[in-house]
């Protein structure tokens, strides 16, 4: 808990700091359009085992800034909720707010807030990429621990993505996500 | 894998006719891509002043003096992990040899193979890409730059590369059309009193192409895309066919066409064969001798000068 609570520090303390002076770099033109507004309604499906019990979910994702490590130093490193698939599987961290919900007997709303990097591992991310995370959030009505890892193919639409989300007591809750995601 | 990933892009795809290209393309995929005999090991011609070897698609070797020019690499046997090659590379990457300026057309994955770009980094002394397009480029160890249309830079002190207008379109991934706009170009390159053009992927546009030959005068060699072709209604848009790349060539006023962006891959619905079969009543068409118009097979070298 308190390891993704300094992640969070660093990273929004490292996304504050200037660009490198020398950079003259290009705005993204990058933006939000209905499209990729219709797509990011399309939840990822979740299967929860927590403490035994198998239950079904669903999660949305929405990124408010992200920075890549891997572009030209001429482009602009930052995206503000739109990513295009190699600029985040090249090599990336984000912010990631994963609201959502599980389903079950009860029902019950989720969030998780999360760090998320992502690595490529074959051709620049497009083909297959990476992606490690941790955070904090909101599960089955009580406060977690996350931890994730995801592994996702072509140019980042299809991925698998596996969640611990421990809490004091109870250590076994698990999430295995399905999910496509299109920018 | 290949033919769920064609679905899942099928599925995606919001305005083109995928789903005929589909049904058409996704049971076709051979085996592996037909060999190429006669590969050449050392494609230098210390003898020619100008010279091209076609390797595939719009891929084309062009020698420039002591100057080599690679065209929109693609070395790699499927693009776009979707679509695959039919017909082996003309030319071994082994045997590229030490390129001066590597052109890039615009993003689509049949143009900016970024894998082909890493196997050939060694060997890339400048690559050119359109302008609003570096994003799409991982950083390198060779140098890069955009250029705008009309833009020219020149590489050491005697190879002109200038950016000139073409018809097309400068998104990767579909979604991205909304701000890459402007994406896409030709080249004309520039070397010892030689001008050697290269089409890239372009709609037919008649202003254009005049108003690149009015800019930049006589030209040597026209590397124009004769396909895809079908389904013509869609295709029209973004490519011309055999006819019309016959009228760019006219419009131009090159001396001499190579006919590229064919016969490589499974590209629309086009055959292998069908383009070229085109372009040969095209040609007839609008009296246009053979010795201007030089097709090659993948993998052949024609020496100009």
């Amino acid at each position: 808990m308190r390891l993704s609570s300094w992640s969070l520090v660093l990273t929004l303390a490292w996304l504050a700091a200037p660009a490198p002076a020398e950079a003259q770099r290009e705005l993204s033109p990058v933006r939000p359009t209905g499209v990729w507004a219709g797509f990011q309604l399309l939840p990822a499906a979740d299967l929860v085992i927590d403490e035994g019990r198998l239950r079904g979910g669903l999660h949305w994702q929405v990124t408010p800034v992200l920075y890549s490590w891997s572009r030209d130093r001429r482009v602009s490193p930052w995206r503000f909720l739109v990513a295009e698939p190699m600029v985040r599987h090249d090599g990336s961290l984000e912010l990631v707010a994963v609201p959502g919900i599980v389903l079950g007997d009860r029902p019950s709303a989720s969030f998780r807030a999360l760090t998320r990097a992502t690595f490529s591992l074959a051709e620049h991310g497009e083909r297959a990429s990476l992606s490690l995370g941790a955070g904090y959030g909101r599960f089955l009505r009580r406060d977690v621990a996350v931890v994730e890892a995801g592994l996702y193919v072509l140019f980042g639409i299809v991925g698998v993505r596996a969640a611990w989300m421990p809490r004091p007591g109870a250590l076994r809750t698990f999430a295995l996500s399905f999910q496509l995601r299109y920018f | 894998m290949a033919r769920l990933s064609i679905l899942i892009v099928v599925l995606l795809g919001s305005c083109a006719p995928f789903p005929e290209i589909f049904r058409r393309n996704a049971f076709q995929i051979p085996e592996r891509p037909r060999e190429v005999e006669g590969r050449l090991t050392d494609p230098v011609r210390p003898d020619a002043q100008l010279a091209a070897l076609w390797v595939g698609h719009a891929t084309v070797l062009v020698q420039m003096g002591d100057r080599q020019i690679l065209t929109d690499p693609v070395f790699v046997h499927r693009v776009g992990q979707l679509s695959p090659r039919i017909v082996e590379p003309g030319l071994l990457l082994e045997h590229v040899p030490a390129i001066d300026a590597c052109l890039i057309s615009h993003m689509h994955f049949d143009h900016l193979s970024l894998s082909s770009l890493d196997l050939l980094e060694a060997r890339i002394g400048h690559l050119f890409v359109p302008g609003g397009a570096l994003v799409y480029v991982p950083r390198r160890t060779h140098a890069v730059d955009s250029l705008e249309s009309w833009e020219s830079f020149t590489v050491g002190d005697d190879l002109r590369v200038t950016a000139v207008p073409v018809d097309h379109e400068g998104y990767r991934y579909g979604l991205d059309a909304a701000w890459m706009d402007r994406s896409f170009t030709g080249y004309v390159v520039e070397h010892a009193g030689m001008t050697v053009y290269f089409g890239g992927d372009t709609a037919y546009d008649q202003e254009l192409f005049e108003a690149t030959r009015r800019r930049v005068g006589p030209i040597d060699l026209a590397l124009l895309p004769i396909g895809p072709i079908r389904p013509r209604d869609f295709m029209e848009r973004t490519h011309v066919d055999a006819d019309e790349a016959v009228r760019a060539f006219l419009d131009l006023d090159a001396k001499h066409m190579i006919p590229i962006h064919y016969g490589t891959f499974l590209h629309g619905l086009d055959t292998a064969e069908g383009p070229l079969l085109a372009l040969r009543e095209a040609m007839a068409r609008h009296g246009v001798p053979e010795e201007r118009v030089r097709v090659l097979a993948i993998g052949e070298q024609v020496v100009l000068r």
